[in-house]
């Protein structure tokens, strides 16, 4: 392995680790949460923890960052088929009043 | 293997959003019925499966350096995790299922704290199906985590690659679903 490789991976590995503590002090965060006042945006800081979680799994674990078009186009298309699904089913409930 | 995900995605994707419809309308009982599961246990096994994610993502970097010792070092690390996740998910249920908190077990004793029994079951059986799911998908996850090591152990690094990163992928994807399960069924009214 030549140096400028070497040089590479050991970037490539640096980032591996630091999202990895990222991610398990994302976890000690959103388990602390419930020690916080003001309950009721507890499961929307939650929510947003997961997802910054998933966009962290996604974008370096995944290796979106650096993937062909295609594979962030169906990445994103899986994801905007399921926001389209929640968006729809929860405004039938809304707008329906359903309890 | 991003198109099979896509389509996994909308698989729990449904589950998630009945769930969330459910967990707004009864919030009061999932809460209290939240409150029955371990949350100390769910939220070290929620540890586990990201470090997990972390020793495959360094498989794939390894795969990629082409070293054949580092690749399986941490293919075997993620296995490892996998099924120590696996473990401590069927302590919870073993527990759960002695306090008759599985909805096919439950009796009279069932009831508890603020909300409807009936809300109260609905959310054990949404528990036991998304976390079911979720350990049949890891089971997989780990049968293939480990065929993949054995085909790196015969064959040289470069021509599993692809395979390792697909392996990688769909690891990584069953990581993300629990990530969400996490706080919507442990962290519920916390």
């Amino acid at each position: 392995m030549s140096s400028i490789e070497s040089g590479a991976h050991r970037r490539a590995l640096r980032t591996l680790v630091l999202v990895w503590m990222s991610l398990l002090l994302l976890l000690a965060a959103t388990a602390s949460v419930s020690f916080l006042p003001w309950k009721d945006v507890h499961a929307a800081i939650n929510l947003a923890i997961a997802m910054a979680k998933a966009l962290l799994i996604g974008l370096f674990f995944m290796n979106l960052r650096s993937s062909s078009t295609l594979a962030r186009l169906i990445a994103a298309g899986g994801f905007l088929w399921l926001a389209l699904l929640m968006t729809l089913s929860y405004l039938d409930v809304w707008m329906r009043g359903v309890k | 293997m991003w198109v099979f995900i896509a389509t996994e995605v909308l698989f729990f994707g449904a589950l998630f959003t009945a769930y969330g419809i459910y967990r707004h309308a009864y919030a009061e009982s999932f809460a209290s019925a939240s409150h029955r599961l371990d949350f100390m246990l769910g939220t070290i096994n929620t540890a586990v499966l990201l470090t997990s994610s972390f020793t495959m993502a360094l498989a794939v970097l390894a795969v990629k350096a082409r070293s054949r010792r580092a690749t399986i070092a941490a293919l075997a690390a993620t296995v490892v995790l996998g099924a120590i996740f696996l473990g401590i998910k069927g302590l919870e249920y073993s527990h759960e299922f002695a306090e008759h908190l599985a909805p096919w077990r439950a009796d009279a004793s069932f009831a508890f704290g603020a909300g409807s029994a009936a809300h109260q079951r609905l959310f054990f059986n949404f528990y036991f199906a998304m976390t079911g799911l979720h350990a049949v998908h890891l089971v997989v996850g780990i049968g293939v985590v480990v065929g993949v090591s054995v085909m790196t152990l015969r064959r040289n690094a470069a021509r599993v690659e692809r395979l390792v990163e697909g392996t990688g992928l769909y690891w990584h994807f069953v990581d993300i679903v629990w990530v969400f399960l996490y706080p919507m069924l442990y962290l519920v009214g916390r």
